[in-house]
């Protein structure tokens, strides 16, 4: 049905045109019952179908999969944060199924049983059968159908699982995750909300393993394992020995203080070495004066303790006001 | 302040006498002062500085203000005392050093200064 258009100004048969009139025509026209059949032809409308509109200048909003989709000339692919991907896992797959790249075709995706796989594609938004193109999320994408192989809240990062087309939760992020869930569920199913995200790039936090052998060029050093690395002091502290000895400051050692004689003390660490075979550098003084860092006449060292002195340049034992300890070596 | 009222005395084979002064900062959370005294020294037991040695848990009031004399500490009365046979035993083993030493340069037909700059030439 055409569209009615009301004129501003109507002139008399006789009437003498003016600028004035002629811009009342047109300031104060009207146009009614434009429908989308009047644009759809010339500048697109968007169509809201279950299926696909027979106008391949509009947009189309599928209203199974809520993807809004355009006509690239071949076929209707997703707008936004989807991809059109054909599927190579050898069997149907449904919404909700978590897929990866398939390396072997291209444009394709597969699915994986292993855990924390780095090449996911997305999630599968349609049934979509083997061999066949489907619709993809992906990373930017919040779904409303995922797979999940155990009970899931809130915040949970998603990764990959040993179960085919099926994510696993867990409450701290790492490897391969690639979505967090916006819904909770218990035991296994789907959840009804997940936000796909492009989180992990494969960099692991190193493991105290990895951080003892100091060789790893690629995984992430942490604050709470750096302290394992070989060239990484494991202990300091900085106290006087004068009077009643008494910590200043400690880094994984112990404020309490055993005074055995004149310039003799032993301190402990919070975290034992692994062995006695650590090493131990220091630095005294006294007012005005330099002294000296050294192993006392009874020279011991055990994992968590250890027996130091303190003399002065001429080698007499003196209760130094500074006394400072560094200890390298393997923790326990 | 952040150290406890109480110490750890260590009396050791030697009769030396070693004192740990607890510090609350080493306090766990829910850790009471006596389970902390407790873990701690049983940490410095794994020290072979500490082997052998008989630990008594006292207050850091019954200890001797003067440090100057620790090497004659003894517990007496489940207090740290000077203890006087100490100090006279290593008085007299000083003297008698002294004595020793006297009656070498005496030999040697030598005074102090002498030993000394003998000494410095020996090094």
């Amino acid at each position: 049905m055409p569209a009615s258009v009301t004129r501003g100004y109507t002139f008399g048969s006789t009437e003498l045109v003016t600028h004035t009139k002629l811009h009342s025509l047109v300031d104060s026209a009207t146009i009614t019952g434009i429908d989308q059949s009047n644009l759809a032809a010339s500048i697109g409308t968007v169509t809201r179908s279950a299926s696909a509109p027979s106008d391949t200048d509009a947009l189309w909003l599928d209203t199974t999969t809520m993807v809004l989709k355009l006509y690239n000339g071949t076929e209707w692919v997703p707008a936004g944060p989807y991809a059109l991907l054909t599927n190579k896992s050898g069997s149907q797959r449904v919404a909700g199924d978590v897929v990866i790249v398939d390396v072997s075709t291209a444009g394709s995706f597969t699915t994986t049983t292993s855990a924390n796989n780095q090449l996911v594609a997305g999630v599968v938004m349609e049934t979509i059968a083997n061999n066949a193109d489907g619709v993809i999320a992906l990373p930017g994408a919040r779904v409303t159908t995922l797979s999940v192989t155990a009970t899931t809240a809130i915040g949970d990062y998603l990764t990959t699982s040993t179960t085919a087309a099926a994510a696993i939760p867990s409450a701290t992020p790492g490897k391969g995750v690639f979505a967090i869930a916006l819904a909770s569920r218990s035991g296994v199913g789907t959840i009804t909300e997940a936000l796909l995200i492009r989180f992990d790039s494969g960099s692991t936090a190193a493991t105290q393993a990895e951080m003892e052998a100091a060789s790893s060029t690629s995984a992430m050093v942490t604050p709470g394992r750096v302290q394992y690395h070989p060239g990484v002091a494991k202990a300091w502290c900085n106290f006087d020995g004068s009077g009643t000895p008494t910590m200043r400051t400690t880094h994984n050692m112990d404020s309490s203080i055993t005074d055995h004689a004149t310039g003799e003390y032993t301190v402990s660490f919070t975290t034992d070495f692994s062995s006695a075979n650590y090493v131990l550098a220091g630095w005294a003084a006294i007012s005005g004066s330099m002294a000296v860092v050294t192993a006392t006449t009874t020279v011991a060292i055990a994992a968590g303790t250890v027996r130091v002195g303190a003399t002065t340049t001429a080698n007499t034992s003196v209760d130094a006001t500074t006394i400072t300890l560094v200890a390298f070596g393997d923790q326990a | 302040m952040s150290k406890l009222t109480r110490v750890g005395v260590w009396e050791h084979p030697d009769t030396s006498v070693s004192i740990t002064h607890f510090d609350s900062r080493d306090i766990r959370s829910g850790e009471t002062e006596d389970v902390f005294i407790q873990r701690h020294t049983d940490r410095l037991k794994l020290d072979p500085n500490f082997a052998n040695a008989t630990l008594s848990i006292i207050l850091a009031s019954d200890i001797p203000v003067d440090r100057s004399q620790r090497v004659d500490w003894s517990i007496k009365s489940g207090k740290v005392v000077v203890d006087s046979i100490k100090t006279a035993v290593r008085q007299a083993a000083k003297d008698a050093a002294t004595n020793k030493k006297t009656a070498l340069l005496g030999k040697l037909k030598i005074d102090e200064a002498d030993f000394q700059t003998l000494k410095e030439a020996l090094k």
